[in-house]
């Protein structure tokens, strides 16, 4: 053996990559690449053509050369790797690298936040949008009726002929609303004066309280809620939460390799996932809906903006934090007004009998002024 | 000159032939030091990558494990890479992930006695393709194995293996376990009368009756013995295992595993990991390795220089991917 930190010369073992038999060889590392002699044989070969790969520990080195496509040379001397370090023949140097290196990584890491980032802003919604369309409506249906389930107390909820007869007189308005899905909607009022809330739960089924119906004055204020709120279904603003949820459940369940969870998530919470709470944008776009379809209806829009005052004069009541669904801002209530500056008057007679009237808001008649 | 056929050297003394009792010996020559150097900085990346980092880890493991063990003084080498196996994973999760889903969902809105039929045909289906799974992931890795330069080969069609599978599964559960054995020896058959070290055909010759007899009176004195007997029963059955595999006529052949061998692992590598809150753990895995590994011989006439690279087997992520997401990375015969 001959070596110094310029080059390096001793005995190798051959693997051919043909049969398994080792052969020893002598081999010659310098700059200009190695020496590789076979028998009686020499082949050099250019540094450029040798790939390096290191062991796990630095006794030994395993070089690949074109001569033996699906073989390799194992050097077992410290000093022939010393030679190949200092001659900067380097680990992983090659085909293919053994590793990340740190370079590869931090690309990848922002390559990685980059990514979240967009999916976070934009790519959820789109997939959420898309998956809403796959859902088939009776399964949307399906899950609107265990929300309902979950969170309202079927004792309490108002089941009268009066009540029956007031409601389905909502129902007729609701169906010139043009909403999608709008012969499908069932309105339940629960009998709880305490809540000042009303929702749409996916499929259809809108809740009113007693407590956000004792405020109503007029009748248009009353469509105005049932509007909004059939807003939200006509845009599927609830099936648009789950899906957003699946989503964002599939995709972490992908990052963390924990496939399993999914399902059990999803069924399990089937229920809580339909958070109630929407989004700003949401809200205005329930609002602009209501604004059409009550003009559609041929009522006074104005309804919509005196109901938001109401609810925004008693923001200070307590609301469970889930069921307060109207983020009531005046910046709400302002562009509202906006949008009405042109609205036409009501051009339509009562819709509500005084009976009929008694029943759903407890008060003696609906006012037919318009509320300041 | 470069361009030259090669050239290949006569057989020289460099060459490994059997002792002259004719034997290779298998050695582990990896530590606990460097083992644990890999698994933290798989650990740290992971954390850094939000576990994206799984697939590299796994062939960092894997190459680890591979070139430390050596057989006649040479090491195996793992030959796999990370990014093919990052795909493999990614899409096994889509695919095992939309199945959930889809299975979640229906079974939601499904009347109670059809959600039993779908609960059952659901487990079937999850055994099918854990089975599956397992056959492709080895035959991954051994597609990735090489020892001397020349390549392992999983020969066989893992949906026929899944089907043997399922049904000596659902044979187990009707027997309560009884039939374990007959699985066992399944699965040991399959892969190993399918295994390929180039042109050198593995065998596994264990018999279903006597393995029974192995397994099941000495199980059943371990329930009784609350455990205790383990430490006697197990070494008998991974014996039998042993002792049954052949490459060409050669045996593969482990030294005796005593009792108070096993004990010393076992408990050892326990209160090695759990003492150290885990960070112990890569120290046990190799104090395993090395007490199976150091006791293994192959004994018989057969000269390892006589085997012959053979073409190169497709073998794709996928396998390894589900194994993965399914979280049952258990060794079912290897």
């Amino acid at each position: 053996m001959n070596s110094s930190s310029s080059h390096w010369e001793g005995d190798a073992t051959l693997f051919d990559g043909v049969s398994a038999r080792p052969q020893t060889v002598r081999l010659r590392i310098d700059a200009a690449g190695i020496v590789l002699t076979v028998g009686a044989q020499t082949f050099p070969v250019a540094r450029e053509k040798v790939f390096v790969r290191e062991r796990h520990r630095r006794e030994s080195a395993r070089l690949e050369i074109p001569l033996y496509p699906e073989g390799a040379i194992l050097v077992r001397d410290a000093g022939a790797i010393g030679t190949l370090d200092v001659l900067g023949y380097r680990l992983g140097s090659g085909r293919r690298s053994t590793g990340p290196t740190v370079k590869r990584l931090a690309a990848f890491f922002v390559a990685l936040v980059l990514l979240l980032v967009l999916f976070f802003t934009w790519g959820v919604d789109r997939i959420a949008d898309i998956g809403v369309r796959l859902v088939p409506e009776d399964v949307e249906r399906e899950l609107g009726q265990a929300v309902y389930r979950a969170l309202v107390d079927e004792a309490r909820v108002v089941r009268n002929p009066d009540m029956n007869r007031a409601l389905a007189s909502c129902g007729e308005v609701v169906r010139e609303f043009g909403a999608r899905g709008a012969e499908q909607v069932v309105i339940s009022v629960v009998d709880d004066t305490s809540i000042v809330n009303a929702f749409a739960l996916p499929g259809g089924r809108i809740v009113l309280y007693r407590g956000i119906l004792q405020l109503l004055e007029t009748e248009d204020e009353l469509l105005g809620l049932l509007a909004h709120e059939l807003g939200h279904v006509h845009h599927r603003h609830g099936m648009r939460h789950v899906a957003r949820k699946a989503v964002l459940g599939f995709v972490f369940a992908t990052l963390f390799g924990e496939a399993s969870g999914i399902a059990a998530v999803l069924i399990d919470n089937g229920a809580v996932l339909v958070e109630l709470a929407y989004g700003r944008k949401e809200e205005e776009a329930a609002d602009v809906f209501a604004l059409q379809a009550m003009q559609r209806a041929g009522l006074d829009a104005h309804g919509l903006v005196s109901l938001f005052e109401k609810l925004d004069g008693i923001e200070t009541i307590e609301i469970p934090e889930i069921l307060s669904t109207h983020p009531t801002t005046s910046s709400r209530i302002e562009s509202l007004r906006g949008r009405l500056d042109d609205a036409p008057a009501r051009a339509r007679p009562p819709v509500f009998s005084p009976d009929e009237w008694r029943v759903l808001t407890g008060h003696a008649a609906a006012s037919s002024e318009r509320s300041p | 000159m470069a361009e030259a056929e090669p050239f290949n050297g006569s057989s020289d003394d460099s060459t490994t032939p059997p002792n002259s009792d004719e034997r290779y010996r298998a050695q582990f020559t990896g530590t606990g030091n460097d083992y644990f150097e890999i698994a933290l900085i798989n650990w740290l990346l992971m954390l850094v990558t939000l576990g994206l980092f799984t697939a590299w880890a796994r062939i960092r493991t894997y190459r680890f494990f591979y070139a430390s063990t050596r057989l006649g003084g040479h090491e195996f080498r793992f030959t796999g890479e990370g990014g093919p196996l990052f795909w493999g994973i990614l899409l096994a999760a889509v695919l095992l992930g939309s199945m959930q889903l889809l299975f979640g969902v229906v079974f939601e809105f499904s009347e109670p006695a059809v959600a039993i039929v779908l609960a059952v045909f659901y487990a079937l289906l999850l055994d099918y393709l854990g089975h599956y799974a397992y056959f492709r992931s080895r035959r991954y890795r051994f597609a990735h194995t090489t020892y001397r330069e020349i390549r392992f080969r999983l020969l066989g069609s893992p949906s026929e293996f899944a089907m043997g599978a399922l049904v000596r599964s659902i044979g187990m559960v009707l027997t309560l376990g009884l039939l374990y054995p007959l699985y066992r020896n399944y699965v040991y058959r399959s892969i190993y009368n399918n295994l390929r070290y180039g042109n050198l055909r593995f065998r596994y010759t264990g018999d279903d009756d006597e393995y029974m007899r192995v397994v099941i009176p000495g199980f059943i004195v371990v329930l009784f013995t609350l455990g205790v007997y383990y430490f006697w029963w197990y070494p008998r059955v991974y014996t039998y295992f042993v002792d049954h595999l052949y490459v060409e006529n050669s045996r593969l052949q482990t030294s005796e595993i005593s009792a108070g061998d096993l004990f010393n692992l076992r408990v050892g590598n326990y209160l090695l990991t759990v003492l150290t809150l885990g960070l112990g753990a890569p120290f046990a895995a190799v104090r395993s390795a090395r007490f199976f590994v150091d006791r293994l011989t192959l004994e018989g006439a057969l000269n390892l220089d006589d085997a012959v690279q053979k073409q190169r087997a497709r073998a794709s992520t996928l396998g390894e991917g589900m194994i993965e997401e399914l979280d049952m990375d258990v060794d079912l015969g290897f």
